[in-house]
């Protein structure tokens, strides 16, 4: 009997671990979201679905750099900026995990961030 | 009843092991971004001593920056490029040693890595709203003040010495790489044994992944937005760099200008080559070798990074062709059907 009880208990335990490790963390299984950067600080974030209304986000500074976001069909693009290379327009629609439009002359980058994390690390 | 309860708590104490584990296992991973030597730096670490490590980090690349920038009014390299052709100028002992490096590295290469390159960079404007093809009689005028043999250096005094009036250095192409070394060395000071130092694409990864893989890095595919890669390849403690014509360009009338200039001709370097990535040691020498290796092409380039040891090297071409130095044959993979991989030479 009492080695029974042990096994009886481990089993539980080994039970829960395993469901512990297989059930998705809550940061994980929402789809892609944007991640809008300034400066190198935190700006604000979109998540993305093919369904959703298209949207334009506009960031200016004292300045007068501007750049225009566009957010339609779960793509990201920057429409419009006042840089002078306008590699970021350039860059046109972005999609998927891992995907960056970067504007160096304002500061302003877009990264999308897709479920869980992506399969390399780093793209230089 | 009593060996119920030592059941229980021996089932208990599994589990709290295990939850340990788990939260364990995902070890303190501390990020900062932010904007220094004109391009987006994010700093990654892991561990207890991540944050304080990133701050000390961060506010070494701005030193640098203030040394090192050209952009700063008051930087060794303006001063310097402010005295070409009037005598030497003393120099901090990091900008000392960066030009160093440098120069060892234009000779390495016969020229094709330049840190003399500034006088075409600002004819060219690339990446400014000034961008424009200059014309020959502009290239030929500038042309002679371009050249890493008229640099003198006094290592006794620091001293730094343009010896052409018109001359101008541009660390650009290697102070990232400095920059991106010297964050390294602070972390590895600081215990830090993971982590992902990224000045732009310039990248020193520490040691492995924190649960003990390698890291998996992307090489970006050239004529897909930034973060899409084609290949992916598996290192451990090295730098990698990429230098891309994609990166920066401008065009007119239907041709485009990148802002990879061939030093000794002073155009756009026109290779055959979109991309090539180099791994090394150091970020500061893969920086001037990537920008060297595209300069070179893909024959003269390989040939380079063969002879160094240590040193790895991945070559795009233009026909969507890719070579690999010998000791990348076992970690690379081409992820995206459109490349193959090329034979050399």
């Amino acid at each position: 009997m009492k080695k029974g009880d042990l096994i009886l208990y481990s089993a539980i335990g080994l039970v829960i671990i395993i469901s512990f490790m297989a059930l998705p963390s809550p940061f994980e299984g929402q789809g892609l979201k944007a991640v809008i950067e300034v400066d190198g600080q935190y700006y604000d974030e979109i998540h993305l679905a093919p369904d959703m209304d298209s949207k334009e986000i506009t960031i200016q500074d004292e300045s007068g750099r501007y750049n225009v976001i566009e957010i339609s069909q779960g793509r990201v693009r920057m429409k419009s900026a006042n840089c002078p290379d306008q590699v970021c327009v350039n860059t046109s629609w972005i999609g998927q995990h891992g995907q960056t439009v970067v504007c160096l002359p304002n500061r302003v980058t877009v990264k999308l961030l897709g479920r869980g994390k992506g399969e390399v690390d780093i793209v230089p | 009843m009593q060996r119920i309860k030592t059941c229980l708590c021996f089932a208990m104490a599994v589990l709290i092991g295990a939850l340990c584990l788990l939260g364990c296992s995902g070890r303190t991973e501390y990020k900062v971004s932010g904007f220094m030597l004109g391009t987006v730096v994010e700093l990654t670490a892991y561990g207890p001593q991540a944050e304080a490590a990133i701050q000390a980090g961060m506010d070494r690349i701005r030193e640098i920056e203030e040394l090192m920038s050209v952009n700063v009014t008051e930087s060794d390299i303006n001063i310097i490029n402010q005295k070409a052709g009037r005598g030497p100028v003393k120099v901090h002992e990091d900008t000392f040693n960066v030009i160093q490096r440098g120069v060892y590295y234009s000779q390495k290469t016969g020229g094709a890595f330049d840190i003399s390159i500034l006088p075409l960079v600002r004819l060219w404007g690339i990446g400014t709203d000034q961008a424009r093809v200059p014309d020959e009689q502009e290239i030929s005028r500038v042309l002679p003040a371009v050249g890493y043999e008229n640099i003198a250096l006094y290592p006794e005094s620091l001293e730094v010495e343009l010896t052409k009036e018109g001359m101008a250095l541009d660390l650009g192409g290697i102070a990232k790489g400095y920059a991106a070394d010297e964050v390294g060395r602070i972390f590895r000071q600081r215990g830090i044994k993971n982590a992902i130092i990224n000045l732009g694409g310039d990248i020193l990864l520490m040691g492995s992944r924190p649960d003990n893989t390698p890291w998996k890095v992307g090489i970006q595919n050239p004529s897909k937005p930034k973060g899409q890669y084609m290949a992916k390849v598996e290192i451990e403690n090295r730098a990698v760099v990429t230098s891309g014509d994609y990166e920066r360009y401008f065009e007119q009338d239907g041709i485009r200008y990148h802002h990879i200039l061939d030093p000794t001709k002073g155009y756009p370097a026109r290779s055959g080559v979109v991309s090539v990535s180099v791994i090394a040691g150091r970020a500061m020498d893969a920086d001037a070798l990537s920008t060297a290796l595209f300069v070179l092409g893909p024959d003269r380039g390989m040939k380079l990074i063969e002879g160094l040891e240590g040193v790895e090297a991945i070559i795009i071409k233009d026909d969507k062709s890719v070579l690999i130095s010998s000791g990348l044959k076992e970690n690379f993979e081409i992820t995206d059907k459109e490349f193959r991989l090329g034979e050399e030479g």
